[in-house]
């Protein structure tokens, strides 16, 4: 990561100490650091509210309304470029471009791809429309799109949601972003179009440098992309690392626990939940966010966790000093019920759980 | 040939008849719209407490069947004939596009059900949590306010939902409680097939495992025969016993579904398999 990919000088997006609230005082995203360069893919992992398309949206500068910025900064190369504003507003789409989930979603249905492609290619350098056109045909040929020329006459309802997405790709690095941020950029397509486009973004990063910010719920998609990782529980990054050291050997209990809960598709035992739902954490700030459906849980987890280091960038925020037996990698998923995360109807979960805090 | 004849019986002692009668037998069912063919010369059987899977991209027309397959879609052609039990245990199957409409009606709400992808499309989301359960009683007749609420009481006790978020409306609850909610609303009336479209579809991967150990344990409890469409590989192989893959309207591959997921033939399947990404 030291030197810069294809003979370009290595650039660095760095987070530090990212924190938003909602406009009722909610803190949604807590003291988040997060540093991608280019060349290198960075995944940002969590369930549903966990903040990670809080932290996309405010490196893009494209917070919703209503989100307070409560603390850090954003440099690019160094520079403060915190919410892209101002002076910094073109940094958006020409150095930090981004996918979003529904492609679909993104192209305005009444605009052809070729209207929109060429548009791109004009907004960032091209100098006639024909030059335009021209990058156009051979960004789509890139992205894997055969037949460009019919491409460029269709709607997007005309696509199916794996073209739209390459199209999505092809219109973000039309002017040649250092950077990619991708949010669930395969979320809304089938698998078999999701291994494709992984694949593409990971052939056009390899051949550009990019470095790509991804975004998932989808611990598949980390394992086969990313070099680095970072979950997100409740706002708050509950274990960071090397992808290979995060997944290998996690340590953190939600991280355990999350890919105890996958299904594993070679072997038919069933996956052992996470009691509760995402939706329960203590408020962030105050302590774990995990802390009501942690069965390690003790009750300094009521207090705001350290940060642990496991091994060289591989860190952990737990109060615990030691890893725990990890679940679900002693191949003893066949007994749920005895070893798993019990469901609350057990009874000694919510009693071990009710002497904290 | 004597000892095949005299170990099956013993075998079956789960099935009530001596010879096994289906459940529900499609045959040579057809679905175009336009000139797009979304099902081409379906055929299957499904036997009592049988779970089956169907798997497919989307536009493969596994929805499309599911819907023909519930009566919620009339096909071009073909047949799906299923158990009604009427008259007598060994009455012919029926094929359920000749029954009338409050017929179809009544198989809906008593025998059979149908868990939505989205649990806003399967739920009233107005109406109390109880209320939402209530509903199939009352529609054939329940009208003791004491037993519905307290069949209420039970099932969500069974999906694990606290009892006392009874009154509560489906719209406060999280995504996995109101898809559970979905799955006590339908088997309240202890169905014997229920469709499924997508059941953990949207939801939270710690979530999706505690939903899937609950079908996996109510299907298998009640005997549920269920016919279950996703593009999740990994929920087929936890919930289906036999497995039907579908690529542009055909069912390309079919088999028991450890066999077709660990040694799949066809190439799209072998695409698919291939495709799922593990952690």
């Amino acid at each position: 990561m030291t030197l810069g990919m294809a003979g370009r000088p290595t650039a660095r997006i760095e987070v530090e100490g990212l924190t938003l609230a909602s406009a009722a005082g909610d803190i949604l995203v807590n003291d988040v650091d997060l540093a991608v360069s280019s060349g290198e893919i960075v995944a940002l992992v969590g369930e549903s509210g966990s903040g990670k398309s809080l932290t996309a949206l405010a490196i893009l500068g494209l917070l919703p309304r209503g989100i307070m910025w409560r603390g850090g900064r954003v440099r690019l190369n160094g520079t403060d470029v915190t919410g892209l504003a101002g002076p910094h507003a073109s940094i958006r789409g020409r150095q930090i471009a981004a996918i979003f989930q529904d492609p679909q979603a993104s192209l305005d249905p009444r605009w052809t791809v070729g209207r929109y492609l060429t548009g791109q290619f004009r907004r960032y350098g091209a100098t006639s429309q024909r030059a335009a056109r021209a990058a156009a045909v051979d960004m789509l040929a890139r992205v894997g799109l055969g037949d460009p020329a019919r491409i460029l006459g269709a709607f997007p309802h005309e696509l199916s949601g794996g073209m739209a997405q390459r199209v999505m790709i092809a219109g973000a690095l039309a002017a040649g972003p250092q950077f990619l941020i991708a949010d669930e950029p395969t979320t809304a397509l089938d698998v078999t179009t999701q291994a494709q486009i992984l694949d593409l973004l990971e052939d056009l990063q390899a051949d550009t440098g990019l470095g790509v910010l991804l975004i998932t719920h989808d611990l598949g998609v980390v394992a086969e992309m990313a070099q680095r990782v970072a979950v997100l529980y409740g706002g708050t990054v509950m274990e960071t690392g090397e992808a290979a050291d995060v997944l290998g050997a996690p340590w953190h209990p939600y991280t355990q626990a999350l890919l105890a809960s996958m299904p594993d598709l070679a072997q038919p035992a069933p996956p052992r939940p996470i009691s509760g739902s995402p939706g329960d954490r203590l408020a962030a700030g105050t302590g774990c966010p995990f802390q009501p459906r942690c069965r390690d849980a003790i009750a300094l987890c009521a207090q705001r966790p350290p940060s642990v280091v496991v091994s060289g960038s591989h860190r952990a925020a737990c109060h615990r000093s030691e890893p725990r037996l990890p679940h679900g990698f002693g191949g003893d998923k066949t007994q749920p019920q005895t070893s798993g995360y019990p469901l609350p109807a057990a009874g000694t979960s919510s009693a071990e759980r009710r002497h904290v805090g | 040939m004597t000892t095949v004849s005299a170990t099956r019986p013993e075998r079956m002692t789960r099935a009530s008849a001596a010879v096994r009668k289906p459940l529900l037998k499609v045959e040579g069912l057809n679905k175009s719209f336009g000139r797009t063919v979304a099902c081409r010369n379906i055929d299957f059987t499904l036997y009592p407490g049988e779970v089956i899977g169907i798997v497919g991209e989307s536009g493969s027309g596994k929805s499309t069947l599911l819907n023909c397959l519930s009566g919620r879609l009339a096909p071009d052609a073909g047949s799906i004939a299923y158990d009604l039990r009427r008259g007598s245990e060994d009455a012919p199957l029926v094929d359920i596009l000749t029954l009338s409409e409050p017929e179809r009606r009544m198989l809906m709400r008593t025998d059979w059900g149908f868990v939505h992808q989205n649990p806003r499309d399967g739920l009233r989301m107005a109406v109390s949590a109880g209320g939402n359960i209530g509903e199939r009683p009352m529609a054939i007749g329940a009208r003791h306010y004491g037993d519905i609420r307290r069949e209420a009481e039970d099932w969500l006790a069974r999906v694990e939902i606290d009892i006392d978020r009874i009154d509560d409306k489906p719209r406060v609850f999280s995504g996995g409680m109101q898809q559970r909610l979905q799955i006590a609303r339908n088997l309240v009336t202890r169905p014997r097939l229920v469709f499924m479209d997508e059941p953990t579809g949207g939801l939270d991967v710690s979530v999706q495992a505690r939903l899937l150990d609950l079908l996996r344990g109510l299907v298998r409890d009640l005997g549920i025969a269920a016919v279950v469409v996703t593009h999740d590989l990994a929920v087929v192989r936890l919930l289906a016993d036999r497995l039907m893959v579908m690529w542009r309207g055909d069912v390309v591959e079919a088999g028991l579904t450890d066999q077709v997921l660990d040694d799949p033939h066809h190439p799209y399947t072998q695409l698919l398999v291939s495709s799922v990404l593990q952690a």
